[in-house]
């Protein structure tokens, strides 16, 4: 170990930080008004750089000390020098030993006491040494923003184009992106996606994380994979992500399937991600293995639980968050039916649901106040390169490299249609298969029906008069105006709830 | 999580801004005194003087040391004296003043001090998504 290293495992900046700190306000309290003043206002940064000293010069000898040691040691000989004379510091350490070992000037009447000018001078060369040993820094540590980068790889079948669902999703995927795709293109997209299952299949795709900072790569990386497990994708956690619209929020999604699979053999994924296969027979041959439809909440819980007894890991990706369709029930306790809901995923240990939106209002309020969850994230588009930006972990996951087809148009509507309070109230244990057999037994008598509610809604509405809430001063429509008013409020009171 | 260094205002560099604005403090509410106790500034001043002493003498070459050290070395001339050679902390307002602008150019030229934002465009982007989360 090099003494400059030995230094640096001594104390901390802190109390050195303190020493300056105490140091200056000692000073300033004196000289405030007076010009002699103790020599005890500078003790204590005193005493720190003469233990750094010391404890390698009374030990290994002078000769080991570091250049900034040395440097000191001269400059304070030199000060006394100044002061006093060459001879009058020889002869003092010809008696004492060396001069650094010595606090108060010679000029002195006793060791207490130092005129103004020359605490000032000790106290440059104090502060020097904190800066010259590197305590005292103008550069500061702190945590640069790092680029996770996927890598992922699969053999390459060139062949598979021939393949007629092969043939039959690249046509598919030029018919949804129309000009956006040459022939070409969703012609490669669709055999690399053909590839890409094969490679899942035996077992042949590799995905490897790269860090990268300011542009200098920096080796592999697993922290994106515990990112997806603890915050993404957290058991029992509704996490969310926006971005506006046509930053490409369908496409992480994808691109994280994509990945998950890969990472997460074990996990079944429940989404409302337009893949061409769930709606198109003729593509059944290349739908992805543990990908499964979503439309609603009620089906989500019920897949899920068709996951447990099969000790798979249920998993929820829905995008679109902004078109959902809610019960009007669920609305008007939001907050309460997300945390419900919440604690019944947590019973059949779902992770996720993460969230797509692309307006930020959109979010339910209980999620952009992180009042229920405090994973919300963006995504951003830098020139031509798309992040997900993850702020706490000062980190930004590029997303490139293939991703599985999916459609742009027409894309799934998503209900939220289950009682989840009397849902709650009603699953009577904690073991994740017995809590899987009921919902997937009794899910229906829980759901909202919301077709009926819309027809209520519509019904309500016609009820209503075309002015609002204004009452027509004819006496006989007096008392219907009652009636109207009457309703709302019985309504109102009913939401509140 | 990996760091590297980084210069800005936070250890040494926050320290010394934060003595700045004790500096400008104590001048704005002192100066309808013309001669007056002004220890911060004398404090101040040596704190530079240690600073650039210090990579004055790492890197003798460097220019922006050299010229930091040269605007230094006006204080001594605005005095006429040396800074070092005080005896008590008392100074005319008016070399105050131009004492404490020399200082400020100084710290400005370090980095120290800084005006306008100084965030990077990422750090930039999570303000922005609390913004847009209201």
């Amino acid at each position: 170990m090099s003494t400059d290293e030995k230094f640096k495992s001594i104390g901390g900046e802190k109390f050195w930080y303190e020493a300056l700190d105490l140091t200056w306000d000692n000073i300033y309290g004196e000289a405030v008004f007076l010009s002699s003043l103790y020599t005890a206002d500078i003790l204590r940064l005193y005493e720190l750089v003469r233990a750094e000293i010391d404890h390698i010069a009374d030990f290994e000898g002078v000769d080991k000390l570091p250049w900034y040691s040395k440097k000191f040691v001269e400059d304070w000989r030199q000060l006394n020098v100044m002061e006093v004379g060459e001879e009058a510091v020889r002869l003092y350490e010809k008696t004492d030993g060396p001069i650094y070992k010595r606090l108060a000037p010679l000029t002195g009447s006793d060791d207490k006491h130092a005129d103004f000018d020359q605490i000032l001078r000790r106290f440059k060369l104090l502060v020097k040494f904190g800066i010259d040993s590197g305590v005292f820094t103008l550069k500061e540590k702190e945590a640069p923003w790092e680029t996770i980068v996927s890598t992922l790889n699969f053999p390459i079948n060139k062949e598979l184009k021939n393949n007629e669902a092969v043939r039959e999703l690249a046509r598919y995927l030029k018919e949804d992106r129309e000009e956006a795709i040459s022939n070409a293109e969703a012609t490669e997209w669709a055999v690399l996606h053909a590839n890409y299952l094969e490679g899942l299949k035996n077992g042949s795709v590799t995905l490897d994380y790269r860090k990268v900072i300011k542009g200098e790569d920096r080796g592999s990386d697993s922290s994106f994979n515990s990112f997806t497990k603890t915050n993404l994708l957290r058991t029992g956690m509704v996490s969310v992500l926006y971005c506006k619209a046509g930053t490409g929020k369908s496409h992480f999604l994808s691109w994280l399937i994509t990945r998950s699979l890969v990472s997460y053999p074990n996990w079944d994924i429940y989404t409302n991600l337009p893949l061409f296969w769930f709606d198109h027979k003729s593509l059944e041959g290349l739908s992805l293995p543990n990908v499964y439809k979503i439309g609603s909440m009620s089906e989500m819980l019920y897949k899920s639980a068709l996951s447990v007894p099969n000790k798979r890991q249920p998993v929820v990706v829905l995008d679109e968050m902004d078109q959902v369709l809610t019960s009007r029930k669920w609305n008007s306790k939001e907050n309460l039916s997300w945390e419900t809901f919440m604690n019944i995923e947590r019973h059949l240990k779902i992770r996720g649901p993460l969230l797509v939106y692309h307006v930020t209002r959109a979010i339910p309020e209980p999620m952009r106040e992180r009042r229920i969850t405090e994973f919300v994230y963006k995504m951003v588009v830098h020139g031509r390169m798309k992040y997900l930006y993850n702020c706490d972990g000062k980190q930004k996951i590029e997303i490139s490299g293939f991703a599985i087809p999916y459609a742009t148009l027409g894309t799934f509507s998503f209900q939220i249609d289950v009682d989840m309070g009397k849902l709650l109230r009603s699953i009577q244990t904690t073991e994740i298969n017995e809590s899987a057999t009921f919902i997937k037994d009794h899910i229906n008598e829980f759901r909202f029906n919301l077709d009926e509610e819309e027809e209520e809604e519509k019904e309500e509405k016609e009820e209503e008069p075309d002015n609002g809430h204004e009452i027509d001063n004819d006496e006989s429509n007096e008392e219907e105006g009652y009636k109207i008013i009457f309703k709302n409020l019985k309504r109102r009171g009913n939401e509140g709830k | 999580m990996e760091s590297v260094d980084k210069l800005g205002p936070a250890g040494f560099g926050r320290f010394l801004h934060e003595a700045f604005d004790v500096v400008q403090n104590e001048r704005s509410s002192e100066n309808v005194v013309d001669f007056y106790y002004h220890v911060n500034a004398f404090l101040m001043y040596a704190t530079i003087d240690a600073l650039l002493s210090s990579m004055y003498e790492q890197n003798p070459q460097d220019t922006l040391t050299r010229e930091l050290r040269d605007e230094l070395s006006q204080v001594d001339r605005i005095l006429g004296r040396s800074m070092y050679s005080f005896k008590d902390a008392r100074l005319k307002i008016e070399d105050l003043n131009e004492i404490d602008a020399i200082m400020e150019k100084i710290l400005r030229k370090l980095g120290v001090i800084r005006s306008g934002t100084v965030e990077s465009e990422d750090n930039n982007e999570c303000a922005m998504m609390e913004e847009e989360l209201k």
